[in-house]
């Protein structure tokens, strides 16, 4: 317990050390230069690019909503594509026959698609905005990266696009196997309890016939 | 006839007499087990008030009511009562439930005992690295000993136990996950530790101190950076600076480039935008080369601290007299370090109070007696809410420390679907102070494709006043009203995931799309009035799971988040 005390006090004594630069954090940053646009200001601003909803399913379309650009410039957007199941690096492990383990590394993913369209052209309005659509045809990662053709600015947003799964209606879970086997199991019951019930008749009757 | 009655008689009689005896082996085992348990709290109240003497002969004692009940439970007729039905699975849960207390007892706690922590006291400023190192192979050797005996008890089935024995069993199980967690943060700690503290030669770190009044995504803009050598167990503070000192960096360092999708080149040019990514080891990794560039240091590692730190450190040094100053409490410390003190002071004097509040709240830990289950508890606190980080340059170093809290890295594969909240100050302003974050994780249904839908609600209310700031507290003011509070809003999904659509207000909203880490990351702008609060709803989607929990990761903030998560169901239920 001792040992746990003085690793903290240690740490601990570290982290109050450090204390006196919260100070800094008061000093002004460099103030932002004014009239020109290079570089940015240090706090992050909006984005400038925007995607509404971030995610669709093939077919579905996505806007993309453009601002801050300037007044009337021509912006290009380029479309690429990634496969949606990116593998985790040293994630994929096979277990050989004698223990070892080999990692896995993905061979040959289908071909990533070619996007089409694979450019978008659109045109900032007065107030530096701009608004288009796009439609994807298939599964994967979307990069929309758009560059001003007046100002220079650059701009990226990512669509995912979803493999379109069957039912509408959300599988909630296997609440209904229960009563199903109570059910199923009921009615088997009952099936044989019929059988049952027919054979004895028969016999009866039978018997009847032959044992008086 | 006869026969058979003789021989049922005999097979009877057999039976009772094993029932019997295995009946008074497993009372006797019980009233060991009892014993041993007694035992065993007073041996680690002994060890905590540093009581070898006695500690060694309660050891003794707890030694040999294991071993007692350990050969209660293992001799022939319990063998043969384990293998009768029913009874069997009690009976074979108490003799691993004695196994397991008499492995601690004869494994674990005898080098406990026999390492003198008390040379382990820092004396003259000094850690002795050398005795820490020497000490670390018994503590691998109690650590194994603890883990292995936890697996063991893991492996336990519950099924079927009567109610007494299960409730023994569970008991057990919590307390040998406490112990187990406490030995291999120590085990862990004692090899780290020495070569860090510079056991091996010189090592010099980067202290950095985040400011919550100016969110980013770890906790805060850096401010600044004081320089900590440590050579052989000492050390000593050097050179002190600010971020704007280091200036910017034209042309930009390389970002990683989903992090560039994000904010473009702003990390690599500001000293004060490393952390607008969450992933601390790339926030440090840039910050140390800034400081590489500018002042030609290499620097083996960054340490980051928040404010909010010194009041969880003054709830258990109790209040705390600043020379000619204030007096510093627990509860007005990150007011007076993070509102009034923008209000009230220049810079100058900032500097002054700061340095003699952090040298008073050190003195306190030094000299006064504070208490240990304490000072644990509040440092404990400010490492789950990640408000301590850790980053090593070293490659080796850093793999080791990894998958700890401290090292504050987003993975990128999740064991719980993990969605992140992380707030990036747009305003330019230290508003950050006023925020007053909440967040609501709803599990949703199971989807046919297997993944699972989350919802996420994040509110965010601002406190300010709405006049009487002064201008170093509102700042650039890039929200246009200057006392509206502009923060840039991420949400990562969990790992493989996507971020399906987000609504502020109840108003469907576009947002900046990119990845980082195999999460999806959504950005919105939410601009919040004095005394207003807005609500971002956004719905994630996780990577195929059966799990039915979910996790938050936040952005530590000055009045920390009111967090809730609501699980359901697992999904093969």
């Amino acid at each position: 317990m001792r040992l746990s005390r003085i690793i903290m006090a240690l740490t601990v004594g570290l982290a109050v050390l450090a204390a006196p630069t919260a100070a800094g954090a008061a000093q002004p940053q460099p103030a932002p230069g004014t009239g020109t646009p290079q570089p940015p200001v240090y706090p992050p601003g909006p984005a400038t690019l925007t995607v509404s909803p971030p995610t669709v399913v093939v077919g579905q379309t996505a806007t993309l909503i453009g601002s801050g650009w300037t007044p009337g410039e021509t912006v290009i957007i380029t479309v690429s594509t990634s496969p949606l199941a990116a593998a985790v690096p040293g994630a994929e492990q096979a277990r050989r026959s004698n223990g070892e383990t080999v990692a896995m590394a993905p061979v040959s993913f289908q071909r990533a698609p070619q996007p089409s369209p694979s450019t978008i052209v659109v045109t900032a309005d007065a107030a530096g905005n701009f608004r288009t659509t796009y439609t994807p045809r298939h599964p994967g990662r979307y990069t929309f990266r758009a560059v001003g053709q007046t100002s220079g600015q650059v701009a990226t947003a990512t669509l995912t696009v979803l493999k379109k799964h069957a039912p509408a209606l959300p599988v909630t879970g296997d609440s209904l196997s229960t009563p199903m086997k109570f059910g199923g199991g009921l009615v088997g019951a009952g099936a044989v309890l019929l059988l049952l019930s027919l054979v004895w008749r028969k016999r009866h009757r039978l018997g009847m016939g032959t044992a008086r | 006839m006869r026969r058979a009655l003789l021989a049922t008689l005999v097979v009877g009689s057999l039976l009772l007499l094993t029932g019997g005896w295995v009946g008074f082996r497993g009372w006797q085992a019980r009233a060991h087990l009892l014993n041993a348990a007694g035992l065993a709290r007073e041996l680690s109240a002994q060890v905590l008030g540093g009581d070898t003497a006695r500690a060694q002969r309660t050891l003794a004692a707890l030694q040999e009511q294991s071993g007692s009940a350990r050969a209660a439970t293992g001799d022939p007729g319990w063998w043969v009562g384990r293998r009768t039905p029913y009874a069997g699975d009690n009976l074979a849960a108490v003799r691993q439930i004695s196994v397991a207390v008499d492995d601690l007892a004869r494994q674990a706690f005898p080098p406990l005992l026999r390492a003198d922590l008390t040379s382990l006291v820092p004396a003259g400023g000094r850690l002795d690295v050398g005795r820490l190192r020497a000490l670390s192979s018994e503590l691998t050797t109690v650590n194994s000993a603890v883990q292995g005996a936890r697996d063991s008890l893991a492996t336990v089935p519950t099924d079927g136990l009567v109610a007494q024995v299960r409730q023994a069993l569970a008991d057990l199980r919590g307390e040998m996950d406490r112990l187990a967690g406490l030995t291999a943060a120590a085990d862990q700690a004692s090899r780290v530790l020495p070569p860090l503290l510079g056991a091996d030669g010189r090592r010099a770190y980067l202290v950095v101190s985040q400011n919550p009044a100016e969110l980013r995504a770890t906790g805060g803009m850096i401010g600044a950076y004081a320089v900590i050598h440590a050579a052989d167990g000492r050390v000593r503070m050097g050179k002190q600076g600010t971020s704007s000192a280091l200036g910017r960096f034209l042309p930009p360092l390389k970002v990683p480039a989903e992090v560039r999708g994000l904010w473009a080149d702003l990390p690599g040019i500001y000293p004060a935008d490393v952390n607008l990514t969450p992933h601390f080891p790339t926030a440090a990794a840039l910050y140390r080369e800034m400081f590489r560039r500018r002042t030609g240091t290499t620097v083996d590692g960054v340490l980051a601290v928040d404010p909010v730190v010194l009041s969880y450190l003054l709830k258990a040094t109790g209040p705390v007299m600043v020379p000619g100053g204030v007096p510093l409490a627990a509860e007005k410390v990150v007011q007076t370090v993070l509102s009034d003190s923008y209000q009230r002071m220049d810079n100058e004097k900032q500097d002054a109070f700061f340095a003699a509040s952090a040298a008073a709240v050190f003195d306190a830990l030094v000299t006064k007696n504070v208490d240990p289950k304490a000072l644990l508890s509040s440092f404990d606190r400010a490492i789950t809410e990640r408000r301590i980080l850790f980053w090593s340059a070293r490659p080796e170093e850093q793999r080791t420390i990894g998958d700890s809290r401290m090292a504050g890295a987003l993975p990128e594969k999740d064991t719980v679907p993990t969605v992140g909240v992380f707030l990036n100050d747009g305003s330019g302003a230290k508003l950050g102070y006023y925020l007053r974050p909440s967040a609501t994780l709803t599990v949703g249904e199971c989807r046919s494709d297997g993944r699972r839908e989350i919802r996420l609600r994040v509110t965010l209310r601002s406190a300010a006043p709405k006049s009487g700031l002064s201008e170093s507290v509102l700042g650039l003011g890039l929200a246009g009203d200057p006392y509206t509070v502009r923060t840039l809003v991420s949400v990562h999904s969990p790992a493989g995931g996507a971020v399906l659509a987000a609504r502020l207000d109840g108003v469907e909203t576009a947002v900046g799309s990119g990845t980082e880490r195999r999460r999806q990351v959504a950005t919105t702008n939410v601009e919040v009035r004095p005394g207003d609060s807005r609500t971002l709803e956004v719905t994630v989607l996780t990577a195929t799971t059966q799990v039915g929990t979910a996790e938050l990761w936040l952005t530590p903030t000055a009045t920390p988040w009111t967090t809730q998560v609501v699980s359901a169901p697992s999904c093969d239920q």
